[in-house]
């Protein structure tokens, strides 16, 4: 399934929604656990809406603010989210544990439902169209991705797809007691959104095909990504670059089987931007879109650089315990 | 011929466990609404629509290895076990098979009372809160039942598991897959208890849809399944249809993050987009199942939208959740599931406990009718203004 990504938004760990900011360099972040670069929501929601909001909910509104226009038109809104609105869901529980017989406030229980990013991107920009959340771990956005897909395949225009989750202390907490930390791995947060369209726009970037698919070894990793391109006429010759669900720090193995079938061209890690969490892959392609279309990427987060211009790239995540997502994207 | 059969249905829910158990209450017009037994709310004197087994009880039952799983997952593998092999689907079949799960609780139950012990006692029990996220229940439940397509969660409240089915009914027609098992589940639990309580939207007492004096709803529980086909795999299997998903639309209201708006905007387009979808024009409706949750807002601004869409001619409806109350995440499969029971058994079922109905829109039916049914409208409304539709047709 094929479409046009005609623009894109991320806010991640780091400068990548404000590029072009005063002092928007690179961050070393220490720790375990990176907060999302976040901007001035103001520009992006009303005032008064603000103070209430989740952190989530307001990342997926400025990114969707930066992307969408007043005369935008949606055909369709997707949404991918591994655990929705942390925030809301404790806020509510600890009001009831705390006693369930009082007044109950019920603000964060109304927020806590994984569809309040898109209810409240659909809300707010006054949207009457197909509107869908999907919270499937570390598929939630592929989840999403597909969904939209289709709604291009089914002749629809101004498809919106994207992807976030926000940290929480308490979650915190549990992750490092179950030694998701381990190795160095620095847990994230963030959101980005997609816009695709059936129409090509200038400058814009194609996402020729995607698949996902479950493999019992590496041969069969293999032959599935020969299966790919074969499937897109692409010879490997013709990536360019790749983009790899893994940090620089920790590149994990299929990664660096996906490196191996390619010549030594250029390879980004983009969980060394997004850090891990389960919606990174949607900053994955945000990278990767930035990367086609402005000829640049972050330099620390780079595994192999090189000086090269780049036209079609290989995007890979793992999406479950044995499943694996290519994608694969051209510059138009 | 339709493009999506259905070959397999399954269900539990307060009026049983299992097609047969629901179906005979349905007829006999016996709700499943009852004091709370299970919940242990200290808000004791609100009428639920609970499953009468234990969690315990209910995964002996669905033959799930563990022995502590949510009651999320012990209710949809219960509920996805028996439409599997009413489809009787090969493993062959099963290992292909896309499966689309829809939950609003996941493991919530299990969570809030870990979440207490970590109050009281600052105790962090992970292992339970490993299976919290709303994929646990999909995997577990996939996992079970050696489905081994692509999994795919869907979150939108109470429309979550129609639109489990029109994901799945949409995957199909674009060639994505063959075979595609699609419902939800949602367990009863005190975070959503009270968060419902919050909103002043509970009627202590038994609910009543479309009642000109209703205050509100009952929560319940339960889940349902449907496998849903391609024409090509049921021709291959030669297996026999039960019923079709002819039409589905969803739209958002855009009103307010939990009420419907006065004329009902998302649930009209809603309906609209299910009926060009199915190629069907709203007189071809014989039965509206509706949400019908009995709250004052929905039931009005349904029967709005309702208006909006059928004009002077509004078919035979009624709203089941006096039968199961309202079970969030899984009504939508549900009440797709007591559509078809309707299709097969050629008869409508009650709004029970409608004694003075609205007077803005003709009277739901009130009891069990027999009537001449091809195609049924199922709505089911959720918050975050997620307003979907499903039609289903008989084969």
């Amino acid at each position: 399934m094929k479409a046009y990504i005609v623009n894109s938004a991320a806010i991640s760990a780091q400068h990548t929604f404000d590029p072009d900011a005063e002092g928007a360099e690179w961050i070393n972040h220490d720790g375990e656990f990176i907060s999302a670069v976040e901007p001035n929501y103001r520009s992006f929601i009303p005032p008064a809406l603000i103070r209430r909001m989740s952190r989530i909910v307001k990342m997926s509104l400025a990114c969707t603010g930066k992307i969408l226009n007043e005369n935008t038109k949606l055909d369709a809104i997707c949404v991918g989210t591994g655990l929705g609105c942390l925030r809301d869901s404790e806020k509510f529980l600890a009001q009831i544990c705390e006693s369930e017989t009082a007044m109950l406030s019920p603000t964060s229980f109304i927020q806590s439902t994984h569809n309040t990013m898109a209810g409240q991107i659909a809300l707010i920009g006054k949207f009457p169209c197909y509107n869908m959340t999907y919270a499937h771990g570390i598929s939630s956005f592929d989840n999403a991705l597909i969904d939209g897909l289709m709604h291009i395949s089914e002749g629809k225009d101004n498809v919106l797809v994207g992807g976030g989750d926000e940290q929480l202390a308490f979650v915190q907490t549990i992750q490092q007691d179950l030694n998701c930390t381990a190795g160095g791995t620095k847990i994230g947060e963030g959101a980005a959104f997609l816009m695709l369209s059936s129409i090509p726009t200038e400058n814009c970037v194609c996402l020729e095909d995607a698949t996902t698919f479950s493999v019992d070894s590496p041969n069969e990793f293999a032959a599935e990504i020969d299966t790919f391109l074969t499937k897109n006429n692409c010879d490997n010759s013709e990536i360019d670059g790749l983009v790899l669900g893994c940090s620089v720090q920790q590149v994990d193995s299929y990664s660096k089987q996906v490196m191996s079938a390619f010549d030594n061209i250029p390879a980004l890690a983009y969980k060394s931007i997004s850090g891990e969490f389960n919606t990174a892959i949607a900053i994955g392609m945000e990278r990767a879109v930035h990367w086609l279309k402005n000829q640049e990427t972050l330099a620390p987060a780079m595994i192999v650089s090189r000086d090269k211009e780049v036209k079609k790239l290989l995007v890979y995540t793992a999406s479950g315990e044995k499943t694996h997502s290519l994608y694969l994207l051209s510059k138009c | 011929m339709a493009e999506v059969l259905i070959s397999g249905i399954g269900i539990v829910s307060s009026i049983g466990l299992g097609v047969d158990d629901n179906l005979a209450h349905l007829k006999s017009g016996e709700t499943g609404i009852a004091k709370q037994h299970f919940l242990k709310s200290e808000h004791s004197d609100y009428v639920l629509g609970e499953v009468k087994h234990t969690t315990k009880s209910l995964i002996e039952r669905s033959g799930l290895s563990e022995e502590d799983h949510s009651r999320t997952i012990a209710l949809g593998a219960l509920a996805a076990k028996e439409a599997v092999e009413m489809a009787d689907l090969s493993s062959a079949d099963l290992n292909t098979a896309v499966f689309i799960s829809a939950t609003t609780v996941a493991g919530m139950d299990r969570t809030e009372k870990a979440y207490e012990n970590y109050q009281d006692n600052g105790v962090v029990e992970s292992e339970v809160y490993r299976h919290h996220p709303c994929q646990d229940s999909t995997d577990t439940i996939a996992r079970h039942l050696q489905i081994g397509g692509l999994k795919f969660t869907i979150s939108t409240a109470c429309s979550s598991s129609a639109n489990a089915i029109m994901h799945g009914a949409r995957m199909i027609k674009s060639g994505l897959c063959d075979i595609a098992i699609v419902g939800g589940t949602d367990a009863m639990s005190l975070f959503t208890f009270n968060g419902f309580r919050s909103l002043q939207i509970l009627d202590q007492e038994w609910c009543r849809p479309f009642d000109i004096t209703r205050v509100g709803l009952n929560l319940g529980e339960g889940a349902a399944y449907l496998v849903l086909e391609s024409e090509a795999s049921i021709a291959r299997r030669q297996a026999k249809p039960i019923a079709s998903v002819s039409g589905y639309g969803n739209a958002n209201d855009a009103f307010h993050q939990t009420a419907s708006s006065p004329d009902g905007d998302g649930a009209t387009l809603a309906m609209q987009t299910a009926l060009n979808i199915a190629g069907l024009a709203p007189k071809d409706i014989d039965y509206v199942n509706a949400h019908g949750t009995a709250t004052l807002i929905n039931d009005s601004s349904e029967s709005n939208a309702l208006k909006r869409v059928f004009g002077a001619n509004i078919p035979l409806y009624s709203s089941t959740k006096a039968f199961t109350g309202h079970t969030l995440a899984a009504a939508g499969s549900i009440e797709a599931v007591f559509s078809i029971l309707s299709l097969q058994e050629q008869c409508v079922f009650p709004s029970l406990n409608c004694k003075q109905p609205i007077e803005d829109i003709e009277a739901p039916v009130r009891k069990v009718e027999s009537a001449s049914l091809i195609h049924i409208l199922s709505n089911s409304l959720g918050f975050g203004g997620n307003s979907s539709t499903i039609i289903l047709s008989k084969t």
